[in-house]
């Protein structure tokens, strides 16, 4: 069992900065949940309390039933996974994941089978007796993956453990981390400022800033439906565009996939815009990026490769009204029809 | 001629290297090969020398380690302790202080009845380390404030206590300040001269008594024979532990495939 | 609890470390009948500045002396700065076989005691005396002379040099620039701070002068303070201790004010090894 609980968490550092006040937080069991958001916003404070690597100021950190703010980061039956891989430099990747296993006093042959057996499952039998200095950056971090799972910990923490690797190779690995997700069947709580990384790989995602959980949700939840601006501008690439009403003080979000260039008015009623001229245009694959000035209000939208524009010219934009979101001028929050 | 261009940048340092040590010291090596003596057996039979390498040698194989090890408990407490500025001055200061300065407050505490009974050696030790650890201290700290702590959490979440992550995990990724801190020790273990000079004098007690001393005075009165022995002598020691340090260095880099 | 024992640890490190240091100025304010008591003390009884008074008025030679004392560390600063940075650029630059093997030689020298050092050096003066008529003996150059040529001061500047990126280097040589202005423009500024450290190592190592100055000189009036002191010990102890304040002072006081400097470079050096 294997669930944690925050509650009412509070974190100031010595310098004064409160990173965390009154936090609260549930993680199901063998859930995959992921902590989004920009540097600083308390993500991996967080991870850090959980792991036990710094203590909680107030509050109370709860694993499975039992409150574990008193108990040592070993005894936690918890993995972490560095963004720097954190590897023994003076030891192979074998003694490296060997030493928990010898800090446990746990026999030389049953540590061989259980390393030899993860080593197949990762794929890195082959590097095994190699030194840390000598891998490349994937190598590096399967093997911290090998040290983290050999553990059989209840709960795997993750910080940022792609953002030093190649983006080719990163691809890959997030299908690879997704996979043993599933073949482990633990709790896997990763932290990522990469939107895209939170929306590929989690069942649920965390969206934080400034020590506050903005919209916890599945993926497709919150870009169907984010609450507030903040989400709504953070999750999502390209992002949202926002157009400001400043008569009714509000602000009307639109996704680029939803903005339409026009050749024909539409029948229902929508939101349009005229004398919007292209600014560049960007191909990515089978979608295209454009990129409009539209008096001063620049706004992007998504299209298939096969459409054409001619930069300079101007065309007529709209948008359905049902993908329309509204949100509030001053507070950011999500406003619903029935107000407007 | 491009390629000798930049010589002249080394010219006068060759020079100065060459006229003041390298050759005047080729040329005395005739004192000791050539003389009518074997001022090698001369020089094992001197009851002076042999005391002083035995006193030497004691005093090196003794504070030398010591000097290593209290600068680095020191360093470690200060990161980990997080001691303030003053605490770190207060180490480094005494390398800035003179000899002659402090030496008003150890001879009276040599002079004190209380330490009669200690060895000399012992008490000229304690100046050492007083004024020699701010050396292994700085290495340190400088090396602990530029390692990677993310290794040392990995260790404490695998289950590792603190002095076995020292020992383990840390000291051999600090191997490079280890072999600076050990040379630098040694280097001003030979410099002990001036705190036992200025304490002491020229004649020290003779349990205090080191090769230093001894070549001291065979200049002062010029005795070249024993003089030079005693000189390749203690050059070949250099020689040797400089080599072994060095190896053991290299050796280690590679165990790490830096 | 554990804050009470970590200012325990500080103080307790912090009095140990710098006890000598206080004892001698608390005792450069005793006055002569409470130093010949024997005992060890550590408050003076009385508040007493005739020391210094009596230093600077009466016993004035003792500042006659720390010039001494200024001159030889002056000249030795200079010369080593002027000869190292030269021969440490040669290394930096230079990157052959030879001069490989000329740095290893160097490293070599400079960990020799100056008890091997010193033989040579007496040794070429002797022969200079003979045949050239010079009498270097008793005089401030003789001291002066094997300090400049130290190789530490080479050794450390040519770590400091390499340090510097490779494209400071090559930018310059692109603008046209010769070696002696890279060598000024470039490496020199790039380098004031490991200067101002390494300056700070040979104002310490030669402001404590001892084994040359008795080997080479012979009369008083020439020695440096680092020698007079201790004369001063046995004859007149209570301007002993007025004089050994005065004499740390300077090194102490330089050493607070290069400390800023010292941690800038420190962070530079570990910012171009990463």
């Amino acid at each position: 069992m294997a669930e944690i609980i925050l509650k009412d968490v509070t974190k100031i550092y010595p310098n004064g900065f409160k990173a965390l006040e009154d936090f609260s937080l549930k993680i199901t069991d063998k859930e995959f949940l992921v902590l989004v958001g920009p540097s600083g916003c308390g993500k991996t404070t967080i991870l850090r309390i959980i792991a036990g690597l710094e203590e909680a100021s107030a509050g109370d950190v709860i694993i499975g039933d039992r409150r574990v703010n008193d108990v040592l980061p070993k005894d936690r039956n918890i993995s972490m996974v560095f963004q720097n891989y954190a590897l023994y430099p003076h030891m192979n990747v074998y003694e490296n994941m060997a030493f928990s296993l010898k800090l446990r006093k746990i026999g030389k042959k049953e540590i061989q089978e259980k390393i030899l057996n993860i080593a197949g499952i990762l794929e890195i039998e082959d590097i095994l007796y190699k030194k840390p200095a000598t891998l490349s950056g994937g190598q590096k971090q399967r093997a911290a993956l090998g040290r983290a799972i050999i553990r059989e910990p209840d709960i795997f923490l993750f910080d940022e453990p792609l953002s030093n690797i190649d983006a080719k190779l990163r691809t890959q690995m997030r299908i690879e981390l997704i996979n043993l997700h599933k073949r482990l069947g633990t709790t896997f709580i990763y932290v990522t400022h990469d939107q895209t990384e939170a929306m590929t790989m989690g069942e649920r995602i965390a969206v934080m800033k400034d020590g506050i959980i903005q919209q916890m949700d599945t993926p497709e939840n919150i870009y169907k439906n984010p609450v507030n601006i903040f989400t709504a501008g953070f999750i999502g690439s390209p992002q949202m565009n926002f157009i400001k009403d400043s008569d009714k003080n509000i602000i009307m979000g639109v996704r680029p996939e939803k903005l339409k260039i026009s050749s024909v008015e539409p029948e229902e009623s929508s939101l349009s815009l005229d004398q919007c001229y292209v600014e560049a245009v960007e191909l990515i694959g089978s979608e295209k990026l454009i990129y409009f000035d539209c008096n001063g209000l620049k706004l992007i939208s998504k299209v298939p490769e096969d459409i054409q524009t001619i930069k300079g010219n101007s065309y007529k934009l709209y948008c359905l009204k049902k993908d329309i979101h509204y949100f509030d001028g001053e507070k950011g929050e999500k406003l619903y029809y029935e107000k407007i | 001629m491009k390629k000798y261009s930049m010589m002249k940048y080394i010219l006068p340092s060759i020079f100065g290297v060459a006229f003041l040590n390298l050759v005047p010291f080729i040329i005395a090596q005739k004192y000791v090969f050539f003389s009518s003596g074997g001022s090698f057996t001369d020089i094992f039979s001197n009851m002076g020398f042999i005391i002083s390498i035995k006193n030497t040698a004691v005093f090196m194989s003794v504070f030398i380690p010591l000097a290593v090890i209290i600068g680095f408990v020191t360093a470690f407490l200060t990161e980990y302790l997080k001691l303030s500025f003053w605490v770190q001055a207060a180490v480094i200061l005494p390398i800035t202080v003179p000899a002659s300065s402090v030496s008003g407050f150890f001879r009276e505490i040599a002079a004190s009845s209380a330490l009669e009974n200690i060895n000399g050696l012992f008490i000229v030790g304690f100046i050492f380390l007083w004024s020699c650890i701010g050396y292994t201290y700085i290495i340190f700290l400088i090396s602990l404030k530029n390692r990677d702590k993310s290794i040392e959490e990995a260790a404490y979440l695998d289950g590792s206590g603190t002095l076995r992550t020292i020992f383990s995990i840390m000291l051999p990724l600090h191997s490079e300040a280890l072999v600076l801190a050990v040379i630098v020790s040694t280097y001003n273990s030979l410099k002990i001269f001036r705190m036992t000079y200025a304490i002491f004098g020229e004649y020290p007690d003779y349990r205090m008594f080191m090769i230093q001393n001894f070549l001291h005075l065979k200049l002062k009165e010029l005795s070249l024979d024993t003089l030079m022995a005693g000189a390749d002598i203690l050059l070949a020691f250099i020689f040797i532990l400089l080599f072994f340090i060095l190896r053991s260095g290299r050796k280690h880099k590679i165990k790490m495939s830096l | 609890m554990k804050k009470f024992t970590v200012k325990l640890l500080s103080a307790f490190i912090i009095i140990v470390f710098i006890f000598p240091i206080l004892y001698t100025i608390s005792h450069s304010f005793m006055d002569g009948y409470q130093l010949k008591n024997n005992e060890v003390e550590i408050v003076p009884e009385i508040f007493n500045i005739q020391q210094y008074y009596e230093i600077s008025v009466e016993k004035n030679e003792y500042f006659k002396l720390y010039i001494n004392s200024a001159i030889m560390t002056a000249g030795v600063l200079l010369g080593q700065m002027i000869v190292s940075i030269g021969a440490a650029y040669y290394f930096s630059v230079k990157k052959s076989r030879y001069s490989e093997v000329l740095f290893l030689i160097y490293t070599f020298f400079m960990l020799l005691p100056l008890q091997i050092t010193l033989i040579p050096n007496v040794l070429l003066y002797n022969s200079i005396e003979r045949y050239l008529g010079l009498r270097l003996f008793n005089t401030q150059f003789a001291v002066i002379l094997p300090g400049v040529f130290s190789t530490l001061g080479v050794f450390f500047l040519k770590q400091f040099f390499e340090s510097m990126p490779q494209s400071y280097y090559e930018i310059a040589k692109i603008d046209g620039a010769s070696d002696l202005e890279i060598l000024l423009h470039v490496v020199l500024p790039y380098s004031k701070n490991a200067i101002a450290a390494l300056c700070l190592l040979i104002f310490i190592e030669n402001w404590n002068l001892i084994e040359q100055p008795i080997i080479f000189l012979s009369s008083m009036s020439k020695m440096p303070v680092s020698i007079y002191l201790n004369t001063l010990y046995s004859s007149y102890r209570e301007i002993f201790y007025a004089g050994s304040v005065l004499f740390m002072f300077p090194v102490i006081y330089v050493f607070m004010k290069i400390r800023d400097k010292l941690k800038v470079m420190v962070l530079k050096i570990s910012d171009e090894g990463r």
